[in-house]
Order: C-alpha cells, then structure tokens, then sequence
C-alpha cells in the first residue's frame, strides 16, 4: 500500500468512527427514541466490556479456533483469581495484582 | 473514572505498540491514534493494511467492528439530542466503551438534568487524554516493550474490576452472563461480530428479565 493511500485509509476510518458513534445522536430531534430503547440500552455497556473480557480470558490472545482452548491458559486462571480479587477487596489495584500474579506465575510455569 | 483511566491507558499503550510494528510509518500511526481514536477498529485494520486490502474492505470492517456504538448512540440521543449539531458531532464521536457505560450508570434515564452534558465532556475528554497519552507512550516506546510482559492482559483485568459493580442488580448479571456465553461460542466470528451479538443477546435477556418481574409483581 502507498503512503497516499493509508492517508486515505486512516482519514476513511475517522469518518467511520465519527458516524458509528454518533449514529442516532447525529439524528438530533429528527428521529424521538422510546422510552423501552433507553431502559433497554441499559445493558448494552456492560454486554459489550464482558464480551471483550471473556474471550481474551477463555482463549488468551491470539487465538484463533475453539481447539485451541485449553485449561493451562495463565489467563483464564489470572482471570478467575481477578473476579476472586474484586469480590473480596472491591479494590481496582488488589484485582489487578492478585490477577497478573496468578497469571505471570502460571506463565513461568506453564 | 480513575479506574477507568487505567484501563484506556494500558489498552491504549497496547494499540500504540501493535500500531507501531504494524509497519505505519510514525506520523501515520500519531495520526491513526489522535483521529480514529477507536482502539478495537484500529487493532482490525491493521493486519488488513500491513496485507494491502482494498481500501473499501478496512473501512467496511471497522464500521463492523463499531457497530455496538451504534447502539451506544441511541442511549445519550435522548440526553443531548437538542443540542447544537456541532455539539452532538463531538459527543458521539467522543461516545466510546467506558465513558458510555460510566454515563448510563449515573444518568439512566434522560431527565433534563443540565450537569449531564458537562459530566459526559468531562468524562470524555479525559478518556481522550488518557488514550492518546498511552497510545502515542505505545508508539514511541513499541522498541522496548517486549510482548513477553503479557502488558495487555493488565488491562483486561481493569476491566474486570470495572464491569463488576455494574453487576449488582439481578437482571444486570443474567443479562451479562447471556453476553459472557455469546460472546465465548461465537468467539470465531468474522469482523468481532460475537460484540455485537452479545449486546443484542444481553439486552434481550434483561428486557425479558424486567418484563418477567413486572407481569409476577402484577399477579
């Protein structure tokens, strides 16, 4: 690919973003959304933050086919002891440490 | 918010650094960062550019991979859709994963409140800053951080810590669990398609899961 052309790639992708997320937003007064869309977006976020986790720490990064799971993944371990870690101290720091420490030991280990 | 803020800033070191040895030329992956500004979009194109994809076929795949802020967008256009269209063009564009999910857990209904506005800006623009901070920390550091830190996994943790007080209320966790599950079996979709059937799945679950207690509290 040209220089030019990722110029255009990247400037393409902007606009890309900028109508994304402001899809329905953009619309403005245009378009009046129902009550039941608002309550119903409601789970959107959180759908999408688990969707992201889960995969990454079933799967660990890089994968690429179901047959590639596997129980000695740090991740998976790092993971399960992170949620363990909130549900104990509700602290962000203390998950994130007892997570990485799980995971970078299994990690030498494994 | 602090919380947050880690969580962009490692997920945005790792986007700077796989933009970096992507084969971007510095300026293009500064500018990719500071306009895109969409970290799972950005971590699709690459590989398609780095394999010299028609044009048209990265910009279809980031428009994929970002359609959850599509649905993103119908949840602030009732808070700020009478605002200026230079106004709501900012919003939306500044609109991302976890400023939207901050924002709806202290506005869940748009009820005119006048501080709403400045608290998603401000929100927003300091996911911003910690974004490009460690993003462009990502470019110019990709030489000396080496994959084996396993780096990226510190930011799904944060997320971890994150999304679990949005989890409290029963219909919230069912609907995150019916997510969770999509999300797992269709792992292998194309275009990260398994985010937005599980947006879908989920909010299906947890409309279904208020209309069950309102019909029992009826009855």
């Amino acid at each position: 690919m040209t220089n030019f052309e990722v110029w255009v790639v990247i400037l393409g992708l902007t606009f890309v973003t900028f109508i994304t997320r402001g899809f329905f937003l953009l619309m403005g007064t245009k378009i009046e959304l129902p009550d039941v869309v608002q309550r119903a977006v409601r789970y959107a976020p959180a759908a999408a933050l688990v969707a992201i986790i889960i995969p990454e720490v079933f799967f660990g990064s890089g994968y690429t086919h179901f047959k590639d799971f596997d129980w000695y993944t740090p991740q998976l371990w790092g993971g399960l002891a992170a949620v363990l870690g909130f549900l104990i101290s509700k602290s962000m720091v203390f998950t994130i440490l007892l997570g990485m420490l799980v995971f970078g030991c299994l990690r030498l280990t494994f | 918010m602090a919380h947050a803020g880690f969580a962009v800033f490692t997920w945005a070191l790792v986007t700077g650094v796989a933009m970096a040895k992507s084969g971007l030329a510095t300026e293009q992956a500064v500018a990719m960062s500071l306009l895109v500004y969409a970290g799972s979009a950005q971590l699709a194109a690459l590989p398609l550019i780095a394999g010299h994809f028609p044009i048209w076929t990265i910009w279809l795949t980031a428009a994929i991979v970002n359609l959850r802020f599509v649905i993103f967008s119908a949840g602030i256009q009732p808070h700020f859709k009478n605002e200026a269209f230079w106004k709501r063009s900012i919003l939306g564009y500044l609109n991302g994963d976890l400023n939207f999910a901050l924002f709806t857990a202290k506005y869940p209904r748009a009820e005119g409140d006048r501080l709403s506005l400045p608290y998603f800006l401000g929100m927003s623009l300091t996911n911003w800053v910690m974004w490009q901070v460690g993003s462009l920390l990502g470019i110019y550091m990709a030489g000396f951080i080496p994959q084996s830190w396993g780096l990226e996994f510190a930011g799904t943790l944060a997320l971890i810590a994150i999304v679990m007080p949005m989890l409290k209320e029963r219909s919230a966790l069912f609907s995150a669990c019916a997510a969770g599950s999509v999300a797992l079996f269709t792992a292998f979709l194309p275009y990260r398609l398994n985010l937005v059937l599980a947006v879908i799945v989920a909010i299906i679950v947890g409309v279904g899961f208020d209309k069950l207690r309102i019909s029992r509290r009826k009855s």
